[in-house]
């Protein structure tokens, strides 16, 4: 892998406000060189708003921006030496694929030869090579997102910045152009800031996670630890903890604690992810770790951190079902089984406990 | 499936709706002929009435004699030398005006509704105006001596510049709101990407908004030149009419409505037909030469 | 809608604007112009309402009395009977006529279509003086010009097209679905357009018909070359009463002066609430497709 052009970029304190409203609001991010860091979080969370400020197309509000020890919040976007990859690829309507691509090395007074040979290489890089005659407007969404990155990353930015460029293509060329951005972030050795809202982007790409939520961040780890440690409900919501039931404390030992769910009889065992203080919780358990027994065949099945459940709905998902079940006192359980259920069904979901994590309700 | 008539040839109706037209299309019909009688009919009309000149001499005798008298002859320079200058001017004041204007700024929406009360207003009134602001008595004079700019009053009406002033305040925010309306349709991250990629501001306007402005500025210059070469009401009102602003559409009125040639009246409306469309054809040739390519294009 | 079409959520401050040294020559040109057409126009109102005035700031007293002159010397109730019948006629009829066109526009693709748009593009690309003199000789032909039914004739030429220019992009956006739907629901054609359409086309309607009236008022050279002389507009008749025989005081003309801007005012400002200012001249899209 080459050696990336910067060692450290260092975002601290970013504030941005627009009117009253904070989109961003003391936001802190180291980024080493060469790391590819994923910024996640729902829509309206301050992403784009992140990235508008690092590139400069957005004045601070307050804090600083550094890159290798000198400050570059003051600087406006044409010397930063970023690349940024726009949500709606922006390209140039009136210049061919060839001089979109061109574009900032002209900028830059680059020699035309040397133009020449690295547009060449770049849309080879996309796959795009047949294509450098061609206006934005007769190519597919797909393409036109693939000279939006060959635009990018022709300066071997410093920073690369993209702005959810993969959220308006269909199923397969989103899987088709992640791997492409993978290989090409690991050819080039490009320093990658990448903003999404579709978690498993998040986890197929990044080296790091940030989780966004109303502009600050929540949580920032590697995919392992957000995916596995989810440091609270928010987070845990956004990693595929579908089931969020609510509870109270029972009692709590070392790491583990029981809690009591809704209708306050049924009670849970789970790892206690509490700062100990909050009265409401909830458990989040993911639907694939929840496990489903027929009652009717083995009325004791599962061991202890039983619920029993009656089947509501079932959806076929090829080699399995999902399906979702209702528990005493209106609790809602989703849960993934090979089982043959049918709505009707009286079922007994068992949760191993290790999988269970007991969070404020409002973490 | 569609039907065959015995013949084995498609239905008439059916081969229409093949081709998309369907009962629905001819709602547009009266519309067209309303357009076909009082517009497309009474150009043909008059072209046809310009070659029957009333006092003989062979079809071309009007156009002949349009050519052949000096003062006649002169209208055509003199509507030129008025309406070009005014609508260039008009034109490049706007440009950079409606670049700085294109985002959504506060006060935008007063600035255009300011603009568009001289259009509306038209320029009988702006003339009626002009008489009184811009005469030696107005407050424009009384302000330029007052500010020792002038010793006495400039004269600048019954001349050419109280013409030229009036082309000025109609066709100024004619061309700033077309162009602005234009430029306020593109996409503002087309310009922010020139940035990311190391375009500084001037590079920026001339290698990305500028082109992407083009199609609207050729547009606004059309329409400013075709207004300011049919001015007639303030070559009147405040220019010279038969002196240096005796414009062409005088010399249309006067054969009509002073001397009832409508036969030449209609000769000289179709001079000035053809000498606007031939500059409307030399604007928009420059401009498919200065620049090619798709104008509109990427996504959204 | 204004708001809705700058695409920002409402209370939410726009960004000021920031002025270098070139943003700064450009804002004194455009505060000199505006600063010129405001005192133009103050000059006038003023004028009407001065009892003399002469190289002074400020007019040396005030009256109404021109007011009461100009009404009786230039006929003005007859002129606003006369102006209000026009912009009526014009509107109804280039409503009537050009929406329906208009909705085909919006909804078909067929042979010569292109055509069809060039026909009503070109009254817009042709001054009206030019194509005025020969439509005015057409119509003393048919016995047609020199009457009220002639004014209203030929305002028809820029309307009609101005309305169709104007409804077409505003029935394009008005999704095709919501007629299919209606459609399913087992709704005739005259009830998808009566009962679907029309609703959903009140805005676009209104703000058209203000616009073209708003023309119409304006509308100097048709008028002038088709009107006899009972049938004038209150623009035709301020010009007029700068030229017609007689000494007629400064003061009498510019109070008709300040009538005519108040005509023209109500229905711009009415206009105004509806559309962009911007969108009043001419939609810039359809006009670079021909
Ligand atoms: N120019 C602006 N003016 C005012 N408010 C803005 C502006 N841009 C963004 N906001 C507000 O800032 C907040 C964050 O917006 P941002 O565009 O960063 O969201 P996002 O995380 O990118 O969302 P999405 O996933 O939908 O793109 C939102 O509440 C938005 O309303
Ligand atoms: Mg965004």
């Amino acid at each position: 892998m080459p050696t990336p052009k910067v060692e450290r970029l260092r975002i601290e304190g970013v504030t941005k406000a627009f009117g009253s409203r904070l989109a961003l609001e003391g936001f802190d991010l180291e980024v080493a060189g060469g790391e590819f860091v994923a910024l996640l979080g729902p829509s309206g969370c301050g992403k784009s708003t992140m990235l508008n400020c690092l590139a400069g197309l957005l004045p601070l509000s307050a804090g600083t921006i550094t890159l290798d020890g000198e400050r570059i919040d003051g600087l406006p976007p044409e010397q930063r030496g970023f690349g940024m990859v726009f949500q709606n690829y922006a390209l140039f309507p009136h210049l061919s694929v060839r001089r979109n691509v061109a574009f900032g090395l002209h900028a830059a007074k680059v020699a035309k030869r040397e133009i020449s040979d690295r547009v060449d290489s770049a849309l080879a890089q996309v796959r795009l090579a047949d294509y450098a005659g061609q206006y934005p407007s007769q190519l597919s969404g797909g393409q036109q997102q693939r000279v939006a990155m060959a635009r990018a990353i022709v300066l071997e930015p410093a920073l690369i910045l993209m702005d959810e460029p993969l959220s308006n293509l269909d199923a397969q060329l989103r899987t088709e152009l992640r791997t492409e951005l993978r290989r090409l972030h690991q050819e080039l050795g490009l320093t990658t800031i990448y903003v999404t809202h579709d978690q498993s982007e998040a986890l197929s790409l990044a080296d790091r996670i940030v989780i966004l939520r109303q502009g600050r961040s929540v949580q920032v780890g590697t995919p392992q630890t957000v995916y596995t440690e989810p440091a609270g409900a928010f987070v845990a919501a956004f990693m595929g903890y579908r089931n969020l039931l609510p509870a109270q404390m029972k009692e709590t030992r070392g790491g583990d604690a029981t809690v009591l769910l809704a209708d306050g009889q049924q009670s849970l065992r789970g790892r206690d992810r509490t700062d100990g203080a909050a009265e409401a919780l909830v458990a989040a358990v993911r639907p694939e770790d929840l496990t489903l027994h027929e009652a009717a065949a083995a009325p004791d099945a599962g061991g202890d951190n039983v619920i029993p459940a009656t089947v509501a709905v079932v959806e076929y998902q090829g080699n399995e079902v999902a399906v979702s079940a209702e528990a005493a006192g209106g609790l809602w359980l989703h849960a993934r089984t090979t089982l043959r259920v049918r709505p009707g069904d009286q079922v007994r979901v068992h949760v191993p406990p290790a999988r269970v994590l007991i969070f404020a309700e409002d973490s | 499936m569609l039907s065959r008539t015995p013949a084995g040839r498609w239905r008439l109706t059916e081969r229409l709706a093949a081709l998309g037209v369907d009962r629905v299309v001819l709602l547009a019909l009266p519309a067209a002929a309303v357009i076909g009688l009082l517009f497309i009919y009474p150009f043909l009309y008059g072209l046809g009435l310009s070659f029957q000149p009333r006092q003989g001499g062979g079809i071309l005798a009007n156009y002949l004699g349009f050519f052949n008298d000096g003062y006649e002859r002169s209208t055509i320079s003199k509507t030129l030398r008025l309406a070009l200058p005014a609508a260039l001017l008009n034109v490049a004041v706007s440009v950079p005006i409606a670049h700085k204007l294109r985002q959504p700024v506060r006060g935008k929406r007063l600035l255009t509704t300011v603009l568009i009360l001289p259009v509306t207003l038209g320029t009988v009134l702006v003339a009626q105006g002009l008489i009184r602001y811009f005469g030696p008595a107005g407050w424009f004079n009384q302000a330029l001596v007052a500010l020792g700019l002038v010793d006495a009053p400039l004269s600048l009406t019954n001349n050419y510049i109280g013409v030229f002033a009036s082309l000025i305040i109609t066709g100024f925010p004619l061309s700033m709101l077309l162009i602005l309306g234009h430029a306020s349709g593109i996409d503002p991250d087309v310009e922010r990407a020139a940035a990311t990629l190391g375009a500084g501001p001037t590079r920026r306007f001339w290698t990305v908004s500028f082109p992407l402005m083009l199609p609207g500025i050729t547009i606004a210059l059309v329409l400013a030149f075709v207004a300011a070469f049919a001015v007639f009401p303030s070559a009147v009102m405040v220019g010279n009419p038969s002196g240096s602003t005796r414009v062409i559409s005088i010399a249309a009125y006067q054969a009509a409505f002073e001397r009832f040639d409508y036969s030449m009246a209609s000769t000289i409306a179709m001079i000035m037909a053809a000498v606007e469309l031939a500059v409307i054809g030399v604007v928009l040739g420059a401009r498919s030469r200065l620049y090619r390519g798709a104008t509109s294009g990427g996504k959204g | 809608m204004a708001d809705a079409l700058a695409g920002r959520p409402a209370g939410v401050p726009r960004p000021r604007l920031t002025f270098s040294p070139s943003g700064w020559l450009l804002a004194a040109v455009m505060a000199f112009f505006v600063v010129n057409v405001v005192a133009l126009v103050v000059s006038v109102l003023f004028n009407s309402f001065a009892s003399s005035w002469f190289a002074t700031p400020i007019p040396s007293g005030w009256t109404t009395r021109w007011y009461r002159f100009a009404a009786t010397t230039f006929q003005l109730s007859d002129v606003l009977v006369v102006t209000a019948q026009v912009g009526a006629a014009v509107v109804a009829i280039s409503l009537v006529v050009g929406a329906p066109a208009a909705y085909v526009l919006a909804r078909r693709t067929f042979p010569f279509k292109r055509a069809l748009l060039l026909l009503f593009l070109l009254p817009m690309l042709v001054p009206p003086i030019t194509y005025g003199i020969p439509l005015a000789t057409a119509l003393y032909k048919f016995n047609l010009a020199g009457s009220l039914r002639g004014v209203i004739l030929a305002n028809l030429v820029p309307a009609l097209p101005f309305v169709i220019l104007v409804l077409t992009p505003f029935i394009e956006q008005i999704d095709e679905n919501v007629e299919r739907a209606a459609r399913m629901c087992g709704a005739s054609t005259w009830r998808v357009f009566s009962r679907v359409l029309a609703p959903l086309c009140i805005p676009g309607l209104l703000a058209a018909g203000l616009m073209v009236l708003v023309r119409v008022l304006a509308m100097f050279e048709l008028t002038f070359l088709t009107a006899g002389p009972g049938d004038q507009t209150l623009v035709v008749a301020l010009y007029y009463s700068v030229f017609a025989a007689g000494i007629r005081p400064a003061q009498a003309i510019d109070a008709m002066a300040v009538v005519y801007m108040l005509t023209t005012f109500v229905p711009l400002l009415i206009a105004l609430r509806f559309v962009n200012p911007t969108q009043m001249v001419v939609r810039l899209k359809r006009e670079a497709a021909a």
